[in-house]
């Protein structure tokens, strides 16, 4: 332990790492489920709507800003425990590196923020994108990935979501025009 | 702000005027909390409300709309009362209650039709009825109206001071920044007028019409 800041951790085999961070999803899942449903939730579409008015009607932003940060870092502080076994070595320098702190966020915004489900599709389509790229592109997959990346931000605000939500309008529009 | 000393007495409907930049926002800023005091005192009920947080002056009592009607935008209108309702009253409310009273004001400010639609596609009118209704919500017995009238028709203007009038009638103190004259000459009980901060009047409306000083700084011009 003298003299060292990181820490060896015990290996544990790809199954139960598996079936950790499934569970931690689904949890994940459930919390946003549950919150959206709930007056909490309300408070916090209501914040995210107009700050200023969210606190004249009585909502205490600060508080609930800080409650829902926490519960975010719950499940980030989850993964991160189970992901370590598969590192075998964590330090701060990798516990804090930026690029996993921002990485969710930019699966987030890749997907579109305001839909569970956006999420969800914008880490999956996100971690497949980078395998591919890593695999088929060594060399400038950085560039590449930071290029769509931009791409989506510039010309899909609402992300993913935002372009299966306008595709849909699209058809309905269409159905309609014919009737 | 310096000086500037008054006091609102229950149930009475109080107007605040004066030109452009004499402070009647930042003023209405300081009472609802956005804005911190540096010096002077703000009592409500005799208890001190300086320095407290704007949800804090909320549950208390003190409620407020703004110039620019600062909606939920993406929020049903419902949604939009709902919200006050359950969360802008010192006793913690059960979703049923809040829900009847969201239903209740939506009614009583005439947007009961149109629950389900979002705030943003409301025209200007009906966004400043649910500016109305989501302060009402949070059941305050003072209200602060930051130019509910402002772009609204004179149709819509003569609505806006029936709906005051109702208000009034509940019993709820009513302090209003108006520029609309006529409106603010029939419906305030008195009317305080502001000028680079500092209050240079104060008295019933036709006192405050035949104030030279007033004339001088605001209704002449």
């Amino acid at each position: 332990m003298t003299g060292t800041v990181g820490r060896w951790v015990v290996i544990v085999d790809h199954t139960t790492v598996y079936y950790v961070i499934l569970v931690i999803f689904v949890m994940a899942l459930l919390t946003t489920y549950l919150i959206r449903r709930s007056r909490f939730g309300l408070a916090l579409r209501s914040i995210g709507e107009y700050e200023e008015s969210a606190a004249h009607i009585g909502i205490n932003v600060t508080a609930l800003k800080t409650i829902t940060f926490a519960i975010s870092a719950f499940f980030m502080g989850a993964a991160g425990a189970i992901m370590a076994t598969r590192w075998t070595y964590i330090d701060p320098h990798i516990a804090f590196n930026p690029l996993f702190s921002f990485l969710p966020v930019l699966m987030a915004i890749f997907g579109g923020t305001g839909q569970p489900y956006g999420a969800v599709l914008g880490a999956a389509v996100f971690a497949y994108l980078e395998e591919i790229l890593t695999t088929k592109f060594p060399y400038y997959y950085m560039l590449l990935f930071g290029i769509i990346l931009i791409v989506v931000i510039l010309f899909l605000p609402n992300g993913l979501v935002g372009l299966v939500q306008k595709w849909r309008k699209g058809g309905l529009n269409r159905q309609n025009a014919n009737t | 702000m310096h000086n500037v000393d008054f006091d609102l007495n229950q149930g009475e409907v109080v107007g605040l005027i004066g030109p452009n930049g004499a402070g009647k926002t930042t003023l209405f800023n300081l009472i609802s909390g956005s804005l911190p005091t540096t010096a002077g005192e703000i009592k409500y009920k005799g208890k001190k409300i300086t320095g407290l947080k704007p949800h804090q002056i909320c549950k208390q009592g003190v409620a407020r709309t703004f110039q620019s009607a600062k909606l939920f935008a993406g929020l049903t209108v419902f949604e939009n009362a709902l919200a006050a309702s359950l969360f802008g009253t010192k006793r913690a409310v059960s979703v049923a209650d809040a829900e009847r009273e969201a239903t209740e004001l939506l009614e009583f400010v005439g947007l009961s039709t149109v629950g389900a639609v979002l705030a943003r596609d409301l025209p200007i009118a009906n966004q400043k009825r649910l500016e109305v209704a989501r302060a009402l919500a949070t059941k305050p017995e003072l209200l602060l109206f930051d130019e509910l009238m402002a772009g609204l028709t004179p149709t819509e203007v003569a609505q806006a001071m029936e709906l005051i009038t109702k208000i009034r009638d509940k019993g709820i103190t009513i302090f209003m920044i108006e520029h609309v004259m006529k409106a603010i000459m029939s419906i305030c009980d008195r009317i305080i007028v502001l000028h680079f901060g500092t209050k240079i009047a104060e008295g019933k409306p036709e006192e405050i019409a035949a104030n030279k000083k007033v004339i001088e700084v605001y209704l002449g011009t």
